[in-house]
């Protein structure tokens, strides 16, 4: 069995990490851990052609910063599953197109990814990558909600990175 | 762990239910199959007859097919009348299950065309969802033309 679980940095996307570290799985089941950075410069260089090469500079630097928490990720999950049955990738493109076509092409069973529910009115909606990933992907798809308490305080920015840590202590 | 496995009157239950035997469960998951009989006008009182007894056969085997993949796990099963999403999404909530299980043919909601079962339940519920990808099998009694032709 072959699970792709798409990541990006949000605390939703680690408790997708953390719902699948936690999971029986059949023996020789492989998982791909799957970041995609956008393409900046594709966006705003119409309206900006002289920040190009700062959206391109910007784009690489998100590329080497999801780089590492992808392989930190990938670590994590490595010595839970093995070595041999763990990979991490960061590509380029847009989210879910690219999610979509390397589910296609790595023969995957079933995506795994965030639902990016935070609170208020997000909180019932599906995100629009989850959203598009589920109405296009080839395969099965598990969309991972989470449940946020209201007097939690794990709603600053870098939660998703305390996530991780909390998750590699526990381990 | 608490799951509910959604099926609809279809054949498609047999592909919910191979997909569910080929994962991994923790030994003290309890899977719940769950049919829902929609609601139609009392003219059609036959065809609503038809479909509930159509639901009992359908959990009744797709219990049994569990049992016959996942000997010893526990199955129940049961058929409730209303709209399919709002019935599984507070099936979920007042049973506080940890997944939702339900097929999808990837049919993307509109203007003209309502959001899906699979599109509703996977935004309203309270839990994670696993949407079973289906592969196309010959439409079933009750399955418009309308639904077959909007299938990706």
């Amino acid at each position: 069995m072959k699970v792709l679980i798409a990541v990006d940095d949000s605390l939703c996307s680690h408790e997708a990490v953390s719902v699948v570290a936690n999971r029986p799985w059949a023996d020789g089941t492989q998982f791909k851990i799957v970041h995609v950075v956008e393409p900046i410069a594709a966006q705003y260089g119409l309206v900006a052609p002289e920040a190009v090469s700062l959206m391109l500079e910007a784009e690489k630097k998100l590329k080497a910063y999801g780089v590492k928490f992808t392989t930190d990720i990938g670590d994590y999950l490595k010595e839970i599953f093995g070595d041999q049955q763990v990979s991490s990738v960061v590509i380029g493109g847009y989210i879910a197109d690219s999610i979509i076509e390397l589910a296609r092409d790595w023969h995957a069973d079933v995506i795994v990814v965030g639902s990016h529910g935070r609170t208020g009115l997000d909180k019932i909606l599906l995100g629009s990558v989850a959203e598009k990933i589920v109405n296009r992907s080839h395969c099965s798809v598990e969309v991972i909600k989470m449940k946020i308490k209201k007097n939690d305080d794990t709603s600053s920015k870098d939660d998703g990175s305390n996530a991780l840590a909390k998750q590699k202590q526990a381990v | 762990m608490k799951v509910i496995i959604a099926v609809d009157q279809t054949d498609n239950w047999k592909q919910i239910i191979e997909a569910t035997v080929k994962r991994s469960w923790p030994s003290d998951t309890i899977f719940r199959i769950l049919t829902v009989v929609e609601p139609g006008a009392d003219a059609l009182d036959k065809t609503k007859t038809h479909q509930a007894h159509t639901a009992d056969r359908v959990v009744h085997e797709a219990r049994a097919l569990m049992f016959e993949h996942l000997p010893g796990c526990t199955v129940y099963s049961e058929v409730r009348k209303g709209k399919a999403a709002d019935e599984l999404v507070t099936v979920a909530a007042n049973w506080m299950v940890d997944k939702i299980i339900l097929g999808t043919h990837g049919r993307k909601a509109n203007r003209l065309i309502p959001a899906t079962v699979p599109q509703l339940v996977s935004q309203n519920s309270c839990c994670s969802v696993d949407l079973v990808k289906l592969t196309p099998v010959k439409a079933s009694v009750g399955e418009s033309s309308l639904t077959q032709a909007t299938a990706q």
